[in-house]
């Protein structure tokens, strides 16, 4: 993970493009289990990617228990769904899809669907006030490493942003996976994603020199 | 900052995620070289990804596993996990089937009578005509016995007739031939004046059909009454005038219309 995420995914015969292989073709296996009814082999699936789905809803919501919540939800509808999955694209290309769609109707729910500006006065409050109040001791020690760090600044960040930025940097997804998961054209998914790059940007900068 | 350098800082993200032509890289570089500005920009991305990078993920809370029971996906949930498109599509069929149901409802006729059930859409349910269709069963029944009276009569007048002729043959055998090939000119002349006259009754009867069945077996019994009388007359006027009307000869012929009579009493009872 890093800056060079958009390197290209290794090459097949490569021992890294092995694994990668073995990987699909577990999944493969399971999926066809799953659609048999085989709730155990779709265990091992919500087993294999329940952290990868976790964290994008922790990061799209903001909210552990609320990421939680969702993603239980996200597995049992993957799981009621499985049977329409016919296995042309990867299984977590299908599973990501469900997940964003997911969180993005919930933040719609919450009314937080909206992209801010870092002279909104009123979202900057809101992130000040809010990380100290919902902070155990363990989380104001991790307050300040990376994860909450960028936690925070996605907040600044539209949820279409916001979910192009994870899968781009998180889940470490091409351009087209990622229009293929979003449901856009790449136009649009580049678009949101250097826009979202350029708050992050100006935010850490501005954070840099408030420090 | 110059619209070159908004131009330019506008690739600097693409440039690090490798999204950008070897050509316009290499022109980026020429310009960060010059602008120490933008260099300051291409410095502010990289540490921004260098953020980004170092996120790990948070572990899970606790596993997400899907409980046994939990095969049965409501429509809701169904309907939840397309993509909007989809929706979109799954909607407007729904709205299209529940329109033409309406309207194939709103179309259809229905109607049951005497135990037989009509269903018509959009056109509307013929005249239920039992009239008509009584009528035309009474119809086909009436051209049934109309056949079945015509082979009758013209059975019966073959019968007379054979039988005239067998007594005739019987009675003459004492006459002079010329006396038989007198009878034998009078039964050919009945013969075919009987024959002439099934031409007209089939007409007659034919048009007796458009009444009732009483009417036709009236009609019938009057038309075996009249054969009688036309093969009375026959046989009288042919001896009348005939110049061989010995005794012999009236004898005969007095037997060839007892016979008859008999035939046709017989046929008619």
């Amino acid at each position: 993970m890093g800056s060079t995420v958009a390197s290209g995914r290794v090459e097949p015969s490569s021992e890294q493009g092995r694994l990668e292989l073995m990987d699909r073709l577990s999944d493969a296996s399971w999926v066809a289990a799953s659609q048999r009814g085989d709730t155990a082999a779709f265990n091992r699936l919500v087993l294999k990617w329940e952290r990868q789905v976790y964290n994008l809803a922790l990061r799209m919501l903001q909210d552990p228990d609320d990421a939680a919540e969702t993603t239980q939800e996200i597995f049992l509808r993957a799981f009621r769904a499985i049977r329409s999955f016919r296995q042309d694209s990867n299984f977590s290309t299908w599973l990501y899809r469900i997940a964003a769609n997911h969180c993005l109707t919930r933040l719609k729910k919450r009314g937080l669907h909206r992209s801010y500006s870092l002279d909104d006065e009123e979202m900057r409050a809101t992130i000040d006030q809010q990380a100290p109040r919902q902070e155990s001791h363990e989380q104001q020690f991790l307050r300040e490493d990376a994860g909450a760090r960028v936690r925070e600044a996605l907040v600044l960040l539209s949820a279409d942003q916001r979910l192009v930025v994870e899968l781009k940097f998180f889940k470490e997804m091409t351009f087209e996976e990622i229009a293929d998961v979003v449901q856009a054209p790449l136009s649009t998914v580049k678009s949101r994603l250097y826009d979202g790059l350029s708050i992050l940007k100006q935010h850490f900068a501005q954070r840099k020199q408030r420090a | 900052m110059t619209d070159k350098c908004n131009h330019y800082r506008d690739l600097i993200p693409r440039a690090l995620l490798g999204d950008l032509e070897a050509g316009r890289a290499a022109e980026l570089e020429g310009h960060l070289s010059e602008c120490a500005e933008c260099r300051a920009e291409r410095e502010q991305y990289g540490e921004t990804l260098d953020h980004l990078a170092m996120v790990e993920d948070e572990p899970v809370p606790g596993h997400f596993f899907i409980p046994a029971d939990a095969r049965n996906a409501s429509l809701r949930d169904l309907f939840g996990a397309v993509a909007w498109p989809w929706k979109l599509a799954t909607a407007t069929g729904l709205v299209a089937l529940l329109l033409l149901a309406g309207l194939g409802l709103s179309a259809l006729q229905f109607r049951s009578a005497g135990g037989v059930y009509a269903f018509s859409f959009g056109r509307p349910l013929p005249e239920w005509d039992n009239n008509a269709k009584n009528e035309a069963a009474i119809q086909a029944l009436r051209v049934e016995m109309r056949s079945f009276v015509e082979e009758t009569i013209q059975s019966e007048r073959k019968q007379y007739l054979a039988t005239l002729r067998s007594e005739l043959a019987r009675s003459s055998r004492g006459l002079a031939p010329e006396q038989r090939r007198f009878l034998q000119v009078a039964l050919n002349d009945i013969e075919k004046r009987m024959n002439e006259r099934m031409v007209t009754t089939g007409a007659s009867i034919a048009a007796e059909t458009a009444s009732s069945m009483d009417t036709l077996y009236a009609r019938l019994q009057a038309q075996r009454s009249q054969d009688l009388a036309l093969i009375r007359k026959s046989i009288t006027d042919t001896a009348r005038v005939s110049q061989a009307n010995d005794r012999q000869t009236q004898e005969v012929l007095t037997t060839l219309l007892e016979v008859a009579d008999l035939q046709i009493k017989r046929g008619i009872n």
